[in-house]
C-alpha cells in the first residue's frame, strides 16, 4: 500500500481545518509526496510536495515543519522532527528560505537595476527631469516659493532702501536684463546684513547683501556677480534644486517605508539651495554672455570670487572658505579664468558712473568699511 | 488512546516560546536583499522575520503560523502613501508656498493636518491589528477582528486630547477602555474573547507612578536650575572649553538619569496594567493569566536597547523576538477549552495590508 516502506516514518499532529482540534498521524516522505496516515482511513493521504507550504522557510536548520496543501484548504500538518523538516526542505526545494527570498527579491532588483540605468542614462545625455517640471511651474507659483525662499533666507535683515542706491542698482539690473532680451523681470534687492553673499530665489529674485558689496572694489565686481546669479534665474536652478528635493524627499520616503519623516520638513527643503557645478558653470557662462551684451568687463566677476574664495582658505585647493558657503560649489576659480581668457576681448565701459558706485554703497546708509566679524547662516 | 477522534471534549492550553534560531543570519541577509532593492524588499523581509517570531508561539506544542504576505504589506504602503501621505505633503506644501509659514492660515492648516493624523493613526492601530490576526493561523483556523475601526479611533482620538487636559490621570480609563474595544472585537475561528474590567483598581498604582514621575521631573528641574544657576553666579568659567563642556553633561547626565527613573517606574506601572488585563481577559472559559514583572520588562528593554545600539539598528529582528518572548513566557492560559468546537467563522479573512500602520511606522511588538 505504501509506495516505500523502506522510507522512515514520522510522528505528527494532522488537523482537517474544520475545527481547533487535532489529530494523531504518521507520514513519510514518499516519492509521490507526504504520505499522511490518519487511523480512520485506510488509504493514506497523500500531498504532492510541489503543492505544499510551509509555515516558516524551512532549510537545514529547520527543527519542524508546519504543512499546509493547496488543494485542502485549512487542513494543516505539524511534524515536530528536525530530520523531516531537513530532508523535506530537499525535496520540496519550493519551501527553502533561499527560494523564497530570491522569488521576491528579484523583480525589485530588476527595479533597483532599471532605475540605476536610467539615472545614469539621464545622466550621460544631460537629462533634468527637476528643470522640465521646475519649467512647466506657473509664473504665479514660482514668485511665491521665491517670496518664501526670501523671506526665510533673511529674516532679521530687511532690505536697504536708500533711493539714490536702489536706484543705481535698478540701472544695472535694467542694463544687464537689457543684455539677456529684456525678456526676464529680474526682482533686484540688497538686504541688510554682514555676511558675503548672493542669492538667486525662484521667480528671478536676486538678494545681495551689503556685506558683499562692501567687500566689492568695483561695480564691475557687482555687475559680474549679480550677471552669476541672473544666471541662475535664467537657467531656472533654484526651481530645478526645490523640485528635485521634493522628488528626492518623496522617493527616499518611498524607500524607507514612509519611516524616513522627512516629509513635511518646508524648512529643510527651502534651505537645501546649493548648485551643482555643472549649474555654476551654466550660470558663469549666461554671466559672461551678458556682460559682453552690456560692455562691461568679465574681470570682475573673476576677481570678485577668486578674492572671496581665498580669505580664510582651508589647505584643499577646491574647498573655499566656510565663510563663504553660498559660494561653496562654484567651479574652482582657474577654470572660470580660463573661460574667461577664451573670450576674445572687447571694449569695456564700466558697470557704473563712480557716482552710481558710491550710492549703490551707501544703499544701507551704513559705512561701507567691512565688518571683520562674519556670521554664518 | 484512539488516536482519530479528537482530544477530550475540553483542552488545556499550554501556551511556550520556541525561540527561533538563524535569527542573526535573516537579519544580516534581510539587510543585503533591502540594500540591493532600494528598500523595497523590506516588507517581505519583515513577513519573513514575523513567520518565524510567530511559529516560536506554541499553544499545546503546536506553532502559530503567519500567513501574511510582503506583497500584502507593500500594496497596502503603496495605497497609503499615494491616497494619503503624498497628496497631504503636496497640500501642505502648497499652502506653505502660497500663504507662506508664518501666516495664521498655514497654522491652521498644518493643525487641522496634525489633528487628522491624530485620527488617522486610531485607525492605523486598528486595522494594523485587524490585518495581523486575520493573517494568524493555529491548527488552521484564523483569527479576527470584527468591530468598527472608526469607533476605535474615535475613542482614541478623543481620550487622547484629553490626556493633557487632566494631566494624564485619563491613562487607566483610557487604556482599560482601547483594550475592551479591541479584546472584545477578537475572535478566534467562531468563538470571541471577552474583557470585563473596571479601570479603578489601577488607579492606586497610577497615583504612586504618576507622584513618583512628578518627583522625578521635580528632580531634574531643580538638578537643571542648578546647572544654569551655577553659571549665572560665575559668569567667567563659562568662557573656557572644558567648562562648557562639563555643563553639556551635566545636562545630559540630568536628562538620562530623569528618563531612566521615568523608565522604571513606568515598567513598574506597566507591568501591573498587562496582568490586570490579561487576567480579565477571557475565551471560551479559559482564562488569562499575566506574571510580568518590571524588573522584566526593564531588563528586557534595556538589552534591546543596547543590542539596537550596538548593531546599528541591524538585529531588530532579535530584538523583536526577545520581547515577544517575554511576553509569551510570562502569559498563561487557565482553564480548558472546546477545541473540537471551535470552527472557522465565516468571514473570508480580509486582503488589504496594514498600510496606514506601515506609513505611521507603528509595528508589532
Amino acid at each position: 500500500m505504501h509506495s516505500d516502506p523502506q522510507t522512515q516514518l514520522y510522528f505528527a499532529r494532522f488537523s482537517d481545518g474544520k475545527s481547533a482540534a487535532s489529530f494523531d498521524a504518521k507520514v513519510r516522505l514518499t516519492d509521490r509526496g507526504v504520505a499522511i496516515e490518519l487511523l480512520d482511513r485506510h488509504e493514506p493521504l497523500i500531498w504532492p510536495y510541489g503543492a505544499l507550504s510551509s509555515a516558516e522557510p524551512l532549510n537545514q536548520k529547520s527543527i519542524d515543519a508546519l504543512l499546509t496543501y493547496k488543494h485542502q484548504p485549512g487542513a494543516t500538518l505539524f511534524v515536530a522532527d528536525a530530520g523531516f523538516a531537513r530532508k523535506l526542505a530537499v525535496a520540496a526545494p519550493q519551501m527553502s528560505a533561499s527560494a523564497l527570498r530570491w522569488r521576491h527579491a528579484t523583480p525589485f532588483i530588476w527595479v533597483a537595476a532599471g532605475v540605476a540605468v536610467i539615472s545614469a542614462v539621464m545622466w550621460i545625455a544631460n537629462l533634468s527631469p527637476s528643470r522640465a517640471i521646475a519649467g512647466l511651474l506657473p509664473d504665479k507659483v514660482r514668485i511665491a516659493l521665491g517670496k518664501q525662499t526670501l523671506e526665510s533666507m533673511t529674516t532679521g535683515h530687511p532690505v536697504c532702501k536708500a533711493s539714490k542706491g536702489v536706484a543705481a542698482l535698478d540701472r544695472l539690473t535694467a542694463k544687464l536684463s537689457k543684455a539677456a532680451g529684456g525678456k526676464t523681470k529680474f526682482n533686484v534687492v540688497v538686504v541688510d546684513w554682514n555676511l558675503v553673499n548672493a542669492f538667486a530665489t525662484p521667480g528671478e529674485q536676486i538678494v545681495l547683501t551689503r556685506g558683499l558689496i562692501a567687500k566689492a572694489t568695483s561695480s564691475d565686481e557687482i555687475a559680474g556677480v549679480l550677471a552669476h546669479e541672473m544666471g541662475h534665474g535664467i537657467e531656472m536652478h533654484p526651481e530645478t534644486n526645490l523640485v528635485r528635493v521634493i522628488g528626492l524627499t518623496a522617493a527616499l520616503e518611498l524607500m524607507m517605508g514612509g519611516a524616513g519623516g522627512t516629509i513635511g520638513n518646508i524648512g529643510l527643503l527651502l534651505a537645501q539651495l546649493s548648485y551643482s557645478r555643472e549649474a555654476e558653470r551654466e550660470a558663469d557662462a549666461i554671466a559672461l554672455a551678458l556682460l559682453k551684451e552690456a560692455t562691461i568687463s568679465p574681470k570682475g566677476l573673476d576677481e570678485f570670487f577668486d578674492r572671496v574664495s581665498e580669505k580664510g582658505r582651508a589647505p584643499e585647493p577646491d574647498k573655499p572658505a566656510r565663510d563663504f558657503s553660498v559660494f561653496s560649489s562654484h567651479p574652482p576659480t582657474n577654470e572660470r579664468r580660463k573661460m574667461i581668457e577664451a573670450q576674445p576681448p572687447y571694449p569695456a565701459t564700466p558697470a557704473l558712473s563712480a557716482e552710481d558706485w558710491d550710492a549703490l554703497r551707501d544703499v544701507c546708509n551704513k559705512p561701507v568699511a567691512p565688518d571683520t566679524k562674519q556670521r554664518e547662516i | 488512546m484512539d488516536a482519530t477522534t479528537p482530544e477530550s471534549s475540553r483542552s488545556s492550553l499550554n501556551l511556550t516560546w520556541l525561540h527561533p534560531i538563524g535569527l542573526i543570519g535573516l537579519s544580516l541577509v534581510n539587510f543585503l536583499l533591502k540594500v540591493g532593492t532600494l528598500g523595497l524588499y523590506s516588507f517581505w523581509a519583515k513577513t519573513e522575520v514575523r513567520k518565524r517570531i510567530w511559529s516560536a508561539v506554541r499553544l499545546n506544542g503546536e506553532p502559530l503560523t503567519y500567513t501574511g504576505t510582503g506583497k500584502e504589506l507593500f500594496v497596502g504602503f503603496l495605497m497609503i502613501f499615494g491616497m494619503v501621505l503624498f497628496p497631504a505633503f503636496l497640500l501642505t506644501l502648497g499652502v506653505l508656498i502660497m500663504f507662506g509659514p508664518e501666516s495664521g492660515l498655514s497654522m491652521l492648516f498644518q493643525a487641522a493636518i496634525y489633528l487628522v493624523f491624530a485620527f488617522l493613526w486610531g485607525i492605523a492601530l486598528y486595522r494594523a491589528q485587524r490585518y495581523r490576526l486575520s493573517r494568524t493561523v493555529w491548527r488552521g483556523i484564523r483569527g479576527s477582528l470584527t468591530g468598527s475601526d472608526m469607533a476605535y479611533a474615535w475613542t482614541f482620538f478623543w481620550t487622547g486630547i484629553l490626556i493633557p487636559l487632566t494631566l494624564g490621570w485619563i491613562i487607566p480609563w483610557r487604556s482599560t477602555k482601547l483594550q475592551s474595544m479591541m479584546v472584545n472585537d477578537t475572535w478566534f475561528g467562531d468563538r470571541p474573547f471577552t474583557f470585563q474590567a473596571d479601570a479603578k483598581p489601577l488607579y492606586k498604582r497610577f497615583a504612586v507612578a504618576w507622584i513618583a514621575i512628578a518627583m522625578i521631573a521635580a528632580l531634574a528641574f531643580v538638578l537643571l536650575g542648578g546647572i544654569i544657576g551655577l553659571n549665572v553666579i560665575n559668569p567667567e568659567l563659562e568662557q573656557t572649553q572644558n567648562r562648557r563642556l562639563l555643563n553639556a553633561l551635566a545636562v545630559l547626565f540630568t536628562f538620562a538619569l530623569a528618563y531612566l527613573l521615568y523608565a522604571i517606574v513606568s515598567a513598574w506601572y506597566r507591568a501591573h496594567q498587562t496582568n490586570y488585563f490579561a487576567g480579565h481577559t477571557h475565551f471560551e472559559g479559559a482564562n488569562f493569566r499575566g506574571s510580568l514583572t518590571a524588573r522584566g520588562l526593564i531588563w528586557i528593554a534595556v538589552t534591546n536597547f543596547l543590542i539596537m545600539v550596538g548593531s546599528v539598528g541591524l538585529l531588530a529582528p532579535v530584538v523583536m523576538a526577545r520581547s515577544a518572548r517575554y511576553f509569551v513566557e510570562n502569559i498563561a492560559i487557565d482553564g480548558t477549552v472546546p477545541l473540537a468546537s471551535v470552527s472557522q467563522g465565516a468571514d473570508q479573512g480580509m486582503t488589504r495590508g496594514e498600510g496606514l500602520a506601515q506609513a505611521f511606522d507603528f509595528d508589532a511588538f
